[in-house]
């Protein structure tokens, strides 16, 4: 089963519309969700979660259309922290967890306590008084602690120090060890996305320009580095993007269609998002 | 809804202690005038809640709680009954105290006016909450306060018809019962027309 399937979403706003996006989160998995700023991350998962309206398409969570009565009732099992914490800035992590807790049925206070100390945060201590780290780590707490089956988050590491950042994407990790637990998980730092993603969906402009499993992405393409004017000698449609300076050129090549002699070098996911967004400076 | 009540009474309980020790104060005043004051001011702290949910940007977060557009806006309505039943109560309690003080029967005129005092209040709610949903507290407060004034001065031109008619009943219950059902439906559909305005806001 998917945990979210999508299919033939679009959005439309004045100057920028979104999709038609489709895209299948399965169960057990991590999915990235990558993109410039403005691309449409946000915009989607506001959409996944029925909080803003769709122009066309369906999305369904756990096997539930987000436009189903039940849906509302299902929130119980997503834990979502967006970009900001969003929490009352006089109230304390203390404060927070009553309010959890009178939330979502399965609330566990012993499972937010630990995070509460694993995460070094005061629990009497005013949220208008905590940094923006523990503020993220806060509301990571939160969507922790009432048992979710899916976990959205929305540039949830971003402000986390390196540190905190490994220690929470572990936690992500862990969470999936459970079959039926699955995370969309929305950011600008590739390298974490590439460190615990299983699937990476893609962006830009409004379009999702790939959604594919981590691995067959890192096989599939390649680096090249060879000097200007033997670019013209690579196979036309086996370069995704190109970059020139007056040392040499560099290219994203899929490797199935270059010369097998071709020396080729490993390419990471920020290279393959990097030439693909910028796909139009070939040529 | 309980977890949004509680949400609301932190918050208001930490940002506006003094405020609320005034309003317990003027509450328990002898006579009506002040303790209408505060079952007025008690209405109003709803609007106040809904401020800082805006500058924290709460219902961003709330829409993906298991909460339902209904939810979110209802639980203001029922804030601001328990608001205003409580001020009324309190002012209540003191009208009776002071009377069993003085050994005398409590003032029915000084309890019919909580009571009125509670509906107007309810209804000054319901008037009041549609608006701070379709414009945001800042612009709402003042569309509020124009037709608020716009709402004194046509009382006060139909003043001593409203007297006369008010006169011509014999007992005060007919009138206040009448008073009370009308503030209940009042208030249905003042909510109603929020939730409306909820979601094609927040779509």
């Amino acid at each position: 089963m998917n945990a979210i399937e999508i299919n033939g979403l679009v959005r439309q706003y004045s100057g920028f519309t979104l999709g038609s996006l489709d895209l299948a989160l399965p169960s057990g998995s991590i999915m990235g969700l990558v993109g410039e700023n403005g691309a449409g991350k946000s915009t989607t998962i506001k959409l996944i979660m029925n909080a803003v309206s769709r122009d066309a398409g369906t999305v369904s969570v756990l096997g539930v259309s987000n436009q189903d009565a039940a849906f509302t009732a299902l929130k119980e099992d997503i834990g979502v922290v967006l970009d900001e914490a969003y929490f009352p800035e006089v109230m304390s992590a203390k404060n927070v967890g009553s309010v959890m807790k009178n939330t979502y049925r399965k609330w566990n206070g012993k499972v937010y306590q630990d995070y509460l100390e694993r995460f070094s945060l005061p629990p009497d201590k005013a949220f208008r008084d905590y940094s923006r780290g523990m503020k993220m780590k806060l509301a990571i707490a939160a969507a922790l602690s009432h048992d979710p089956k899916l976990l959205i988050l929305d540039e949830a590491t971003s402000g986390l120090d390196p540190m905190v950042r490994d220690d929470i994407l572990n936690i992500f990790n862990d969470f999936t060890r459970q079959a039926d637990h699955s995370v969309l998980l929305s950011s600008h730092i590739v390298s974490d996305l590439e460190k615990i993603c299983d699937y990476i969906a893609f962006i830009h402009g409004g379009r999702l320009l790939f959604c594919e499993e981590k691995d067959r992405l890192l096989e599939e393409y390649a680096l090249v580095r060879l000097p200007k004017e033997r670019l013209a000698d690579l196979p036309e449609d086996s370069i995704i993007g190109q970059k020139c300076s007056e040392y040499g050129a560099q290219a994203l090549v899929l490797r199935s269609r270059v010369p097998e002699d071709l020396p080729l070098e490993h390419t990471n996911l920020e290279d393959i998002i990097l030439f693909l967004a910028r796909g139009d400076q070939k040529a | 809804m309980k977890g949004l009540l509680l949400k609301d009474f932190y918050t208001l309980f930490k940002q506006m202690k003094i405020m609320l020790l005034i309003l317990v104060i003027f509450a328990c005043m002898p006579g009506y005038s002040v303790a209408s004051f505060a079952i007025f001011y008690a209405a109003l702290l709803p609007v106040t809640a809904l401020a800082y949910d805006e500058r924290c940007k709460w219902n961003e977060l709330a829409v993906m709680m298991p909460y339902s557009s209904r939810d979110i806006v209802l639980s203001k309505y029922v804030l601001g009954f328990i608001f205003v039943l409580a001020a009324s109560a309190i002012a209540a309690a003191a009208q009776f105290i002071t009377a069993a003080l003085g050994s005398a029967a409590p003032d029915t005129g000084a309890l019919l006016s909580l009571l009125l005092s509670a509906c107007l209040s309810l209804i000054l709610l319901d008037v009041n909450l549609p608006i701070m949903y379709r414009l945001g507290v800042e612009k709402g407060r003042i569309a509020f306060i124009i037709l608020i004034f716009a709402g004194v001065m046509s009382a006060v031109s139909l003043g001593d018809r409203l007297i006369a008619v008010l006169a011509g009943f014999h007992s005060l219950a007919l009138p206040t019962a009448g008073m009370l059902l009308f503030t209940v439906l009042f208030s249905a559909a003042s909510a109603a027309l929020s939730v409306n305005i909820y979601r094609h806001k927040t779509n």
